[in-house]
């Protein structure tokens, strides 16, 4: 079917829809003030186009980094383990571990295939169990150094698309629209197994709860909030949340804390 | 290559912005909202711009991902009146001289039909008779048969007719 139907509408009614072509131009300040809230929820690591845009930050493209920096990783800790105890050079100059260098235990490499599947964690695991560089050669090294270059920019790219996922949800929250951003802050909760912003996206989790009327959720998450994060710079919010769901029904929130009544968090603190 | 990137988003942002903020408020979502919306369009957009063919014309992609974004502000149901940002200032485009009153009254006519309809069949009239995108165009946007959307187009047209006359009759334009 290639028939185009536009012009069974009226002269005037299409004249009419012509006038409405135009959109209504909106302020310079605000478009300027959209601008910066859109760079600062995109960028993290550098600004729009600085070598780290954050197209990097879609998940398909985080999974085949993630998968391609764990592969790599796991490859250059076997060959490296390989080298060193079955592929060692006859001569024994060319031997740059020393004779009384300590033997890793196997479980050491064992554990290199059980990394988690987060870019982060992987880091932090990888430089947890790696050997020394001056037990290797220098290929050795320079292949730890890309390592770790690649890991310190999948883990920053993780980071970003984090935060974008926790800036949604939040401008959500605060425009009063509680149940989208529950929906998605579950949808980090799924694609973030081991999320770098748990915290964050926790304390939200609360205040989307509360805002729903979940208030058995919200008491049970702030618990739990508190619980893990004792120490957190978001439990005043945290606390406000409940204290609300408190004053609503009267009933006493399990665990509460005071706080401060002077300044009433918002959504702004987190 | 990467500065060329920036340059593109933004040059799509600045030539875009007010055509986002404009539909977001034709499909009912509250001024104070708009700004929100919008920087959530263009996150998104900016999250897909690979995926983006740049071959084709972008408003039709932008489109897309405004009509979502609307369709789970509105279906979320709880838009709060109070507004915590402040509004979009959306200005009254300048009209041209002796026909400015009756282009006023004739494009309040349009804003009530257009709010009479459905916003999933606001959006596809919108885009058709009044952005001139080809049904293919929309289709493919919002991801419709686009032999559905050629029979779809006529129904609306015909609602959009109809309540656009209706309102024409009562007095026209607020």
């Amino acid at each position: 079917m290639t028939e185009d139907p536009r012009d069974e509408l009226p002269l005037d009614v299409r004249d009419a829809l012509a006038e409405h072509r135009e959109p209504k131009p909106i302020s310079l300040e605000t478009k300027d003030r959209l601008y910066a809230r859109i760079e600062s929820s995109v960028v993290t690591t550098a600004p729009i186009g600085d070598g780290t845009r954050a197209s990097t930050l879609s998940p398909s493209r985080i999974g085949r980094v993630a998968a391609f920096v764990l592969t790599f990783v796991a490859g250059a800790i076997v060959g490296i383990y390989l080298h060193a105890f079955f592929g060692a050079p006859e001569d024994p100059a060319l031997i740059s571990t020393p004779p009384s260098m300590p033997h890793v235990p196997d479980a050491s490499v064992s554990d290199a295939f059980q990394l988690p599947i987060v870019v982060s964690d992987a880091s932090v695991a990888a430089q947890s169990i790696a050997p020394t560089p001056s037990g290797h050669s220098h290929r050795d090294s320079d292949a730890h150094a890309t390592a770790d270059a690649s890991l310190a920019q999948g883990r920053d790219t993780a980071l970003a698309a984090e935060r974008v996922a926790i800036e949604m949800a939040r401008t959500a929250l605060r425009r009063g629209d509680a149940a989208q951003a529950f929906d998605l802050l579950q949808q980090h909760q799924r694609e973030f197994a081991q999320p770098l912003l748990r915290e964050e996206r926790d304390a939200l989790f609360v205040l989307a709860c509360a805002s729903t009327q979940r208030d058995a959720e919200a008491l049970a998450r702030a618990s739990r909030f508190h619980a893990e994060f004792p120490n957190s710079l978001l439990s005043s919010v945290v606390e406000h949340a409940v204290q609300s769901i408190s004053s609503r029904e009267r009933v006493p929130a399990p665990n509460s804390r005071q706080t401060s009544p002077d300044s009433p968090p918002t959504h702004d603190n987190l | 290559m990467t500065r060329d990137v920036r340059a593109e988003f933004r040059a799509i942002y600045e030539s875009e912005v007010a055509y986002v903020c404009s539909w977001l408020a034709r499909l009912g979502v509250a001024p104070g909202d708009v700004e929100d919306l919008a920087h959530d369009v263009f996150v998104t957009f900016y999250r897909r711009f690979d995926d983006y063919d740049r071959t084709r014309p972008v408003r039709p992609w932008i489109c897309g991902i405004l009509f979502r974004a609307a369709s789970d502000y509105r279906r979320s149901a709880r838009s709060r009146k109070e507004t915590l940002t402040p509004e979009v200032e959306l200005h009254a485009a300048p009209l041209s001289s002796d026909a400015t009153l009756l282009a006023r009254e004739e494009v309040s006519l349009v804003e009530k039909a257009l709010n009479a309809l459905p916003i999933e069949d606001r959006i596809v009239f919108g885009m058709h008779e009044i952005d001139g995108m080809s049904i293919p165009e929309i289709a493919r946007a919002l991801e419709i048969n686009v032999n559905t959307l050629y029979s779809r187009v006529r129904v609306i047209r015909g609602e959009f007719l109809a309540a656009y006359r209706r309102f024409e009759r009562k007095g026209g334009g607020a």
